[in-house]
């Protein structure tokens, strides 16, 4: 009986994988090695946290992946990027990548925190991305869990996919964890995007919860 | 019944309120050429003036021919703010008898005096407009009184079929067809418009085709149409003066919610909603603030009409009290489209707008917005666009001549501002060639490095000049860096590969 409902299910997964997007990111069912360009990969309605791992550039490349290389500019921002550190660089995007993402530059986590709040509440673009890694740790340290907690309320209400992006863990109440890494030296400064793209793996750290 | 106002001359009298020294000068209008290698001696006079009429030459001669006959023919440029403001005089006149008028022809009326008393009839006689010559008619159908109008054999009467049958035959070149009749029915010989009527009806709409069974009906008067109702475009202006200057925002947005529910029921009484709302504070000392809200979508509901406003206000700070207010509203077609199933849209433009209005109060327009890459070398060179549903004005997108690439595959996190640091270097030839952070957030030996990227611009301007070395070096922690050596002796990041 399990081994059927088993069958069941992976066949409904194949068949509708976004609406199994969400389900998939709690860790039943996926593999730990995940796509993590993909829109679906966040699950929608909570908050993902993405941490790089060592130095590479990892988050830098998250970013590139999200955005793509779209020939034309796109009439509606598909993403809110809430850049807590104002480290966005444009001039490392073409113009119509940059098309996708309405940028608001922040100067400390409160300002991140009150904007990333608005937007979530607001549920127009359903995937907000908070960059909190430029910010200093202390500050980041400092913000009360109790905010994280509202931040996934008011996900959940408006099916809003959150990604903090951190460099370190961060949020109690994450609904996923990934740790992204990318082996990149001097030497691939001149190799094309996509190559390094190819090269940025993530897996799923396991989250420890509260019983 | 139905009265024609006829104005003629309109293009003519409209120059001359700008020269009013030449009323006495016989004077003619140009038509505008629409190719600029027409030669303009013969191009037709579009209008002439009662002085230029009677040396003998009239509307539609050719230009060299009007100045053989009349050697002082003064040419005047046409007007057309003019002859619009003559016009809306015209339509003011004509108001005054009727509001159901049609505007046939630039320089005639149409008024439907069914509804009006013979009170009415006999004051067309009493129009007037300073300098100008205005015509009436009365007929019991419009193109008829249309048609009477033009000729002086049959103004200032009531006019039935016969009346107008003495009429030339080319009375009816304004009418539609007339470019494919008019030819056939003087290669018959026709002169008048009576000769029209005693043709049969079913004998000339089947040589002719329908519209000349048509034109037969009308000098018969036996079709009388609708009038095209002409209705100024309606005013949702209201304003608003306090007795009691206002100091807290509450009462204010009391005030205009109370304004807005009487504009909301004006818009959905006309089946309107509005587009734009214009807000305008008058403040107690003496000064005033005016604010345009583009909306980003059509809107009838005062409490959607009103969160804008409110969010707007709660951004502003004012110098003194209010003691007035107006608002006024520009009116558009609701929006009745259906959403798109395969585009992208927002689910909620309004709250989107308000979204929007409050990060914008929150870290500033500067802050807010799409990137747009510079096409230029100078670092960290990039405009911030309006988002789309923005209640700022949005400019028109800049055309990029050049598809800007990316200096590098991997993208920088900049550092704002850059951060300076100490380097240990060796002097080489073309510059100094880093070792070594001696400070700032990644000190350590450098491992590797990429450059040096020699980049200047605006040698041409002493205050905006800029020079320098960048390198990507890669210390020993493995963090790749941007560093930038800016002559003749600083040391800074602009940002970390992160």
């Amino acid at each position: 009986m399990a081994v059927a409902l088993e069958e069941l299910r992976k066949q409904l997964r194949e068949k509708f994988p976004q609406a199994h997007a969400a389900l998939g990111e709690t860790g039943r069912f996926s593999p730990t090695a995940v796509m993590p360009f993909s829109v679906a990969t966040f699950p929608a309605g909570g908050i993902s946290e993405v941490m790089p791992e060592g130095a590479g550039s990892s988050l830098g490349l998250l970013l590139a992946g999200l955005m793509g290389e779209p020939i034309q500019p796109v009439s509606l921002p598909e993403f809110i990027l809430v850049d807590g550190g104002d480290g966005f660089d444009p001039a490392s995007f073409t113009e119509a990548a940059c098309s996708k993402l309405l940028w608001l530059r922040c100067n400390s986590a409160l300002e991140m925190l009150r904007v990333g709040e608005l937007f979530v509440k607001d549920g127009n673009v359903p995937f907000v991305l908070l960059d909190a890694a430029s910010l200093p740790s202390g500050e980041l340290q400092a913000v009360p869990a109790s905010v994280w907690w509202r931040l996934r309320q008011l996900a959940e209400r408006t099916a809003c996919r959150l990604v903090v992006l951190t460099s370190f863990p961060l949020i109690p109440c994450s609904s996923l964890r990934l740790v992204l890494t990318a082996n990149v030296s001097l030497e691939d400064f001149d190799s094309p995007r996509r190559d390094l793209l190819g090269r940025l793996a993530a897996h799923r750290e396991r989250l420890r919860r509260a019983t | 019944m139905f009265a024609a106002l006829h104005l003629p001359d309109l293009p003519v009298i409209a120059a001359l309120r700008s020269s009013p020294a030449l009323r006495q000068r016989p004077c003619a209008v140009m038509p505008v050429s629409q190719r600029p290698d027409d030669p303009k001696e013969k191009l037709p006079l579009l209008a002439v003036n009662a002085v230029a009429r009677g040396t003998g030459i009239a509307a539609g001669w050719p230009l060299n021919r009007a100045r053989v006959r009349c050697p002082g023919l003064e040419l005047l440029p046409r007007q057309p703010v003019a002859e619009a403001a003559l016009l809306a005089e015209l339509i003011e006149q004509a108001e005054s008898l009727t509001p159901d008028l049609e505007i046939t022809a630039p320089d005639t009326l149409l008024l439907d005096l069914s509804r009006a008393g013979t009170g009415r009839v006999v004051q067309l006689a009493d129009l007037f407009l300073p300098d100008a010559d205005l015509h009436h008619a009365l007929a019991a159908t419009p193109d008829l009184a249309r048609l009477a109008v033009l000729d002086d054999a049959t103004r200032g009467e009531f006019n039935t079929p016969p009346d107008v049958a003495g009429l030339p035959l080319a009375r009816l070149s304004a009418w539609n067809g007339a470019s494919e009749l008019m030819p056939l029915l003087g290669l018959w010989g026709l002169a008048t418009v009576g000769d029209f009527q005693r043709l049969p009806r079913q004998a000339l709409a089947e040589r002719l085709g329908p519209v000349a069974g048509h034109w037969h009906d009308l000098v018969h008067g036996r079709v009388c149409r609708l009038l095209r109702l002409h209705r100024p475009p309606p005013s949702f202006f209201q304003s608003l003066a306090l007795e009691e200057p206002l100091h807290l925002i509450e009462p204010l947005i009391f005030l205009l919610k109370k304004l807005l529910h009487t504009l909301s029921a004006r818009l959905a009484a006309r089946h309107l909603a509005a587009g734009e709302l214009k807000l305008k504070l008058q403040l107690e000392c003496g000064e005033s603030l005016t604010r345009q809200l583009r909306l980003p979508e059509p809107l009838i509901e005062a409490g959607h009409l009103l969160r804008p406003l409110q969010t707007h206000l709660e951004t502003v700070r004012l110098r003194s009290a209010v003691i007035g207010v107006e608002l006024d509203a520009t009116p558009t077609a609701p929006t009745t489209a259906q959403r798109e199933w395969f585009g992208r849209q927002l689910s909620q433009p309004e709250r989107w707008a308000e979204t929007l209005a409050q990060a914008i109060a929150l870290l500033g327009p500067e802050r807010v917005g799409i990137p747009v890459p510079s096409a230029s070398h100078r670092p960290d060179a990039f405009t911030l666009r309006p988002p789309p549903g923005s209640l700022v004005q949005t400019l028109p997108e800049p055309v990029s001549l050049l598809a800007i690439q990316p200096s590098t595959s991997v993208p920088l996190r900049r550092f704002r501002p850059p951060r300076p640091v100490s380097v240990a270097f060796d002097s080489h030839p073309q510059g100094p060639w880093p070792l070594a952070l001696l400070s700032g957030p990644h000190p350590g030996e450098i491992v590797d490095r990429r450059g040096p990227f020699v980049a200047s611009g605006h040698w041409w301007n002493p205050q905006a000049r800029w020079q320098r070395q960048e390198w990507d070096v890669q210390v020993a922690s493995r963090h790749l860096l941007r560093l930038v050596f800016l002559p003749p002796a600083g040391w800074q990041l602009d940002g970390i590969y992160a």
